[in-house]
């Protein structure tokens, strides 16, 4: 963690409203686009980028922080992982579960949202727009471990940390992923 | 290194190691991987914007929670109790109390004593009441003294927040 991040964090957890701003400003950008390509569609990452911040605010100061990046991300993940599971059950009591929710997959008896769409920016815009659409072949485990490692640019151990699981795990399910994606991608290259 | 440990490796690293390189150097399927990985790495180098009512309203809700949360009812339970014996209230009542009750005993000590036909207990009596005397005339100071040095820390607590 930069050094001034935990000066932040111990000044925010103090109250001061300004270096919450500045904890805020500097990640938000990094939560949202998280959110985005984990939750199904906007209003479900919004959601999540909110519950996210919000829990930030309560744990503020309760307990020492080595890497606010990472904890922030690990909210995320959990909020996420929490909310899968309460759609999980009510799929169960409603007597609809897949398979894929048994392997923490991404069916969710509806069809699968797209990732929202964003404009054109620069090349590479036809892959990327591939890549959003391949993402949702993903199961849930897959995606966000997917995401961690190269859209957030967390390091394995980190995205193992963030997901709980030993760093072979990480690699394996990654490993996964991308055999998924060079699949879905292979007419784009 | 046979073929799958090579494609874990090469996942999430940004430089190889001259054993997998040469691996990757040697092997047309490793080759593709590696440069499939890569395309897709490049495809997810892409700027997020967060809403601005959304970026906005986050940030003023967070605001409204964390003021929430450090305002002064939101102290610790024996912060609030400290200082709620700061008040000029607590002290008066603490002194009322204390006056009531040193007169309540002191007056049944000395019936008692008078009720008793030896003059050696008078004595004793009267010793114990001069003694309680002294005693709260010097606990009171005390327990002010006291109470100054508790709210003190609770006060700097509070504002430090440590």
């Amino acid at each position: 963690m930069p050094r001034d991040d935990a000066e932040l964090l111990a000044r925010a957890g103090r109250g001061d409203q300004s270096a919450f701003a500045t904890l805020y400003n500097e990640y938000q950008a990094d939560l949202y686009r998280f959110a985005l390509y984990l939750a199904d569609g906007p209003d479900a990452a919004e959601e999540l980028f909110q519950e996210t911040w919000f829990r930030v605010v309560k744990h503020l100061g309760k307990k020492p922080v080595a890497n606010f990046k990472q904890w922030l991300f690990t909210i995320a993940t959990n909020l996420y992982r929490d909310e899968l599971r309460k759609r999980k059950v009510r799929r169960v009591i409603a007597g609809s579960e897949t398979s894929e929710d048994r392997d923490g997959g991404n069916a969710n008896g509806d069809a699968p949202q797209a990732i929202p769409q964003t404009p054109p920016a620069a090349e590479g815009f036809v892959l990327r727009e591939a890549l959003r659409e391949a993402l949702n072949k993903l199961t849930h485990r897959q995606r966000t471990a997917f995401v961690l490692v190269y859209m957030e640019g967390f390091k394995i151990r980190e995205a193992g940390d963030i997901l709980g699981k030993p760093e072979g795990t990480v690699k394996s399910t990654l490993f996964r992923a991308l055999e998924i994606l060079r699949h879905e991608l292979k007419e784009f290259r | 290194m046979n073929c799958r440990e090579v494609r874990e490796e090469v996942i999430g690293r940004s430089q190889l190691s001259p054993a997998i390189r040469q691996h990757i150097d040697g092997c047309e399927d490793c080759r593709a991987f590696y440069a499939d990985v890569q395309d897709i790495q490049a495809a997810c180098d892409e700027p997020a914007e967060t809403p601005a009512f959304l970026r906005e309203h986050t940030l003023a809700r967070c605001a409204e929670l964390l003021r929430a949360k450090t305002a002064p009812g939101k102290a610790p339970v024996w912060q609030r109790w400290c200082r709620a014996l700061d008040s000029p209230r607590f002290v008066a009542s603490a002194a009322i109390a204390g006056i009531a009750i040193l007169i309540t005993v002191t007056a049944v000590q000395i019936a008692g004593a008078q009720d008793d036909a030896s003059a050696i207990p008078l004595k004793l009596t009267i010793f114990q009441v001069l003694a309680q005397n002294i005693f709260t005339a010097l606990f009171l100071p005390a327990l002010l003294l006291f109470r100054g040095r508790l709210t003190g820390t609770a006060t700097r607590t509070m504002r430090t927040g440590e």
